[in-house]
């Protein structure tokens, strides 16, 4: 079978239905059966097959000039159709040799005994599935908890604990997250000051921006926008460079060399979290004053006036729960990302799951712990 | 197979696998003391698994692995710890940590587990690296490498504390065959010199010939061991067509027969 060159007429492909007898067809297909013919006679032939019944069909191939996988391709629906909805039975004739494996192809291999296999577990089985997975989850964390607190003995060996490691830590969660934190905090004290700004001038009592900024900077914005941002930087980054060591089979060297990853690797990450937050959480209530405050002097309240104002509104208390805050919020989204790390299925997908995931939980932690503190707080009064 | 005194690994009656799926059982074999001792079979046969439960990564479904006579996963605290150290592990591809230089690597065991002073330390990392030809990389990261010096350093790792097993996983995988013989010739002289009793899971036939006392082969379909002994005896007389096709690197026949 010679191959023919696209420029000589033998380029159309034709096909022919002919019926043989009362349950036979035969197909006749000539010229070339490839990708471009395929794409192009596809619908039409298949409309026409559709609407016939037959018992076996014949597909006479033999003018066919030139073969590819997606005109075999082709061929096997149109066989696998009529099967399955005929029960009809399909033979060829004049497939070159070299597309015989194709047409036909090997029976695969007899499933391995023993283990059940990738089966379809059914709705119920999938919420059996999903269930036993949470237990095991909850159950890791508590573990993870009760490792990471007998852990923190590591700080104290310098060895283990890896004061450079540490310090790596502490720049990136840190000091690199200024600018990051100094933006966000501005516009939030900034969109606070301008949004209560008209509410309260209804009732002669813009000063009041002053209190607003001071205690929302102080008791809720300043820990929550800090934490939320080390979320979505270190969490994921911890979560991400933990569940890279898991891929690389760097875990299970450490646990062969007889080294606890949590105490290696874990700690420092942890302890980061814990210092870096409440300092960053700081540095965040005094940007974001500075926006509202920036707003109220727009507005034509003296400097001295705000400063008064903020004040009376603003006590040490107020700072000192916005700093704890941040040192708690901090721990939860550090563990959450070292533990999301350490969980980490094989596969370089798998990290990205455990990025996204450890953001998510990050995020999640921070609203509940916020909540949480906000009924304690309440209930003690301050 | 009876416990002869000079077996340094016995594992009996092994039944391996993740979750529901048991991917090797009723596996019973032992290594000798100072032998260089290769798990071999095709992929997916459980070479990979079967050291991993050894190593005590995963505890057995049933059988038990002695190390020393000891039963690694039943022990903990100190003991555990103590018999960790007395073996390193190679993994596939280094398992370096790619925070730390090549040094600094080789130099986390002895950081960890002895008081020796700084200056110590380091000359042990340099002495260990220096045996594996790696005198000129010691201030490189692990990215820095190419694969065969990453499986090195790896080595020089596994033997900072001076083990008396060292576990290769795949050592020649990834590795052109110049390197791969490289490898083969560093494994079989720190063997003789420092009687190190090595444990490989391979599928590279030079390697075998060349350097493995014994070896075991797994068959992924039986889940068990089909062979064990001499490679090169293996080789020529045995009559059981799965370890014939195997060692000579024969496919299945299209027509599914056994090879004549």
């Amino acid at each position: 079978m010679a191959e023919k060159t696209l420029s000589e007429p033998a380029r159309t492909f034709r096909f022919e239905i002919v019926p043989e007898g009362p349950d036979n067809l035969r197909l006749r297909l000539s010229g070339p059966l490839d990708t471009e013919t395929v794409s192009r006679f596809w619908k039409p032939l298949q409309r026409r097959l559709g609407r016939l019944p037959f018992r076996s069909l014949q597909i006479e191939a033999t003018e066919v000039t030139r073969w590819d996988s997606a005109g075999i391709a082709f061929l096997q629906i149109l066989r696998r159709q009529a099967e399955a909805r005929l029960k009809a039975e399909v033979r060829i004739e004049g497939l070159p040799r070299e597309w015989e494996s194709t047409w036909n192809p090997p029976a695969p291999p007899e499933p391995k005994e023993g283990g059940p296999g990738e089966t379809d577990a059914g709705l119920v089985g999938t919420i059996g599935q999903t269930a036993i997975e949470e237990v095991a989850l909850a159950g890791d964390a508590v573990a993870f908890v009760g490792r990471l607190t007998r852990g923190l003995g590591a700080a104290f060996h310098p060895r283990i604990f890896r004061p450079r490691e540490f310090l790596r830590v502490f720049e990136s969660a840190g000091v690199d997250a200024l600018p990051i934190v100094s933006l966000i905090s501005f516009l939030i004290g900034l969109v606070i000051a301008f949004e209560s700004s008209r509410p309260l001038a209804t009732f002669g009592a813009q000063i009041f921006i002053a209190n607003m900024i001071g205690l929302l900077m102080t008791r809720e914005m300043g820990p929550i926008m800090t934490a939320i941002l080390l979320a979505g930087r270190s969490g994921s980054a911890f979560a991400a460079e933990l569940g890279t060591m898991k891929v690389n089979e760097e875990l299970d060297a450490l646990k062969t060399m007889g080294i606890d990853p949590v105490r290696f690797l874990v700690i420092q990450r942890v302890i980061a979290g814990v210092v870096v937050t409440p300092l960053l959480t700081i540095y965040s209530m005094f940007v974001g004053v500075l926006g509202g405050v920036l707003v109220m002097v727009a507005l034509g309240y003296p400097l001295e006036a705000v400063y008064h104002q903020m004040e009376s509104a603003v006590r040490i208390e107020d700072i000192l729960i916005g700093v704890v805050k941040g040192a708690v919020f901090g721990l939860l989204v550090a563990a959450s990302g070292c533990f999301l790390g350490l969980r980490t299925r094989q596969g370089p997908a798998a990290v990205g799951a455990s990025a996204t995931n450890a953001v998510v939980t990050g995020i999640l932690l921070i609203i509940v712990a916020d909540a949480l503190f906000s009924v304690l707080l309440y209930l003690l009064n301050l | 197979m009876t416990a002869a005194s000079d077996a340094i690994i016995e594992v009996r009656n092994l039944r391996a696998g993740y979750g529901e799926t048991v991917i090797l059982q009723g596996i019973s074999f032992s290594v000798n003391r100072g032998e260089i001792f290769a798990i071999l079979g095709g992929s997916g046969s459980g070479k990979s698994t079967l050291l991993k439960h050894i190593i005590g990564l995963y505890p057995p479904r049933a059988g038990e692995v002695r190390i020393e006579g000891k039963n690694l996963v039943a022990l903990e605290g100190e003991e555990r710890t103590e018999l960790l150290l007395r073996f390193g592990v190679m993994y596939q591809n280094g398992a370096l940590f790619g925070s730390m230089t090549v040094r600094e690597n080789v130099r986390v065991p002895l950081d960890v587990f002895t008081d020796l002073p700084l200056a110590v330390r380091n000359a042990v990392a340099e002495a260990k690296l220096a045996q594996v030809g790696l005198s000129n990389a010691m201030e490189k990261m692990p990215s820095e490498l190419s694969g065969g010096m990453r499986k090195r350093a790896a080595i020089a790792r596994a033997m900072a504390l001076d083990p008396v097993i060292v576990f290769l996983d795949e050592p020649s995988a990834g590795l052109d065959p110049v390197s791969s013989a490289d490898l083969d010739n560093l494994i079989k002289r720190l063997a003789k010199d420092f009687s190190i009793t090595f444990v490989m899971v391979t599928h590279e036939l030079a390697s075998i010939f060349g350097i493995a006392d014994r070896v075991i082969l797994l068959d992924g379909r039986s889940k068990s061991i089909i062979a064990e002994g001499d490679p090169r005896a293996l080789r020529d007389t045995s009559t059981i067509p799965l370890v014939q096709r195997f060692f000579r690197r024969e496919g299945e026949s299209p027509e599914g027969a056994a090879t004549p």
